[in-house]
């Protein structure tokens, strides 16, 4: 049996690896795996990005997804480099994930996620929450899939 | 690192034992605790069981890990409850101690206390903000686990059912 949160999001179930561009201009190499968890209540989302030459990590993420009561997704994130986070589904495309919630220092996090195929595409943004408007650089990720999720590997 | 987190990453491996749930029913609770994060965060997956059918009555999976600030945060799922952050309490030296309150309302408190190297007392209690602690709408889960698995980085968790 499957859950509402997996109908629409099982084909992103698995590990992804793809180069990253910063919004503050230095590459790294991003890998996102993402795993049900409780039969699929919730898609927990680990993250690491890794420095091109020297293979070390220099940015580590968790985060879970899940459904509100209305059907949004909600998402509980973690990140080494600005801290806890709830972001909230946003209106969009119904093959697109847009995301946005407040971060620590009146900031604000806009993520917009999709997969197409064996291609996961993301961009995020953090911006001042107190500006309508702010024309900070976002930072792109495009991964392709390097591993199938396969139950019982988790 | 934080004094607590280093604290807790020695807590690693596969705990379990006998549980109260909601004082009345017995249950069965399991805990494994990893290091992530190159050991600056560590990970927790709890879940509590009825003992008859092996039902999973409740689960959390958990990351705690510092905040920008330093303090000690949880990033949690709950089947009970959802997505829910909890933050570190005072408590005792050794104890971890967490509350949070989840999107319904209910205010949700986390307290683990080391007996001694290879045992655990654990109690999650939950009541809606407001309820007071003798109220009848308490709820929670409250036991005594004991190590049975030792992690060790590098390898696969053993399966404790196979000791």
């Amino acid at each position: 049996m499957t859950t509402p949160l997996l109908s629409r999001f099982a084909h992103w179930l698995g590990t992804w690896r793809g180069r990253v561009d910063f919004a503050e201009g230095h590459q790294a190499l991003m890998q996102f795996t993402l795993t049900p968890v409780f039969g699929g209540q919730a898609i927990q989302v680990e993250t690491v990005a890794f420095d091109i030459e020297s293979s070390r990590s220099i940015t580590r993420g968790w985060g879970y997804f899940s459904l509100d009561r209305s059907g949004r997704v909600v998402n509980n994130i973690y990140g080494n480099y600005f801290g806890f986070a709830i972001l909230h589904e946003t209106p969009d495309d119904p093959e697109v994930l847009s995301l946005q919630g407040p971060l620590p220092g009146n900031e604000v996090m806009d993520v917009t996620m999709n997969v197409l195929g064996d291609e996961f595409t993301l961009s995020s943004r953090r911006w001042e929450g107190y500006t309508s408007h702010d024309d900070r650089p976002r930072t792109y990720t495009r991964m392709k899939r390097v591993a199938h999720y396969v139950e019982g590997d988790s | 690192m934080n004094r607590m987190l280093r604290s807790v990453a020695r807590w690693a491996g596969v705990w379990t034992g006998q549980a109260s749930f909601n004082e009345t029913a017995t249950a069965l609770m399991r805990n494994e605790i990893c290091p992530i994060f190159e050991g600056r965060a560590v990970s927790m997956d709890f879940e509590v069981y009825e003992p008859a059918g092996m039902q999973l009555v409740y689960g959390v999976r958990t990351v705690l890990a510092p905040d920008l600030d330093g303090s000690l945060k949880t990033l949690s799922f709950s089947t009970r409850f959802g997505l829910v952050q909890l933050e570190q309490t005072p408590d005792d030296e050794d104890v971890l101690a967490l509350t949070g309150v989840t999107d319904e309302g209910v205010k949700l408190t986390v307290t683990m206390l080391p007996q001694d190297r290879d045992h655990m007392q654990l109690s999650a209690i939950w009541r809606p903000v407001g309820a007071g602690a003798a109220s009848e709408e308490v709820q929670g889960v409250n036991g005594l686990l004991r190590r049975v698995t030792i992690w060790k980085p590098g390898a696969p968790m053993p399966d404790v059912a196979r000791r």
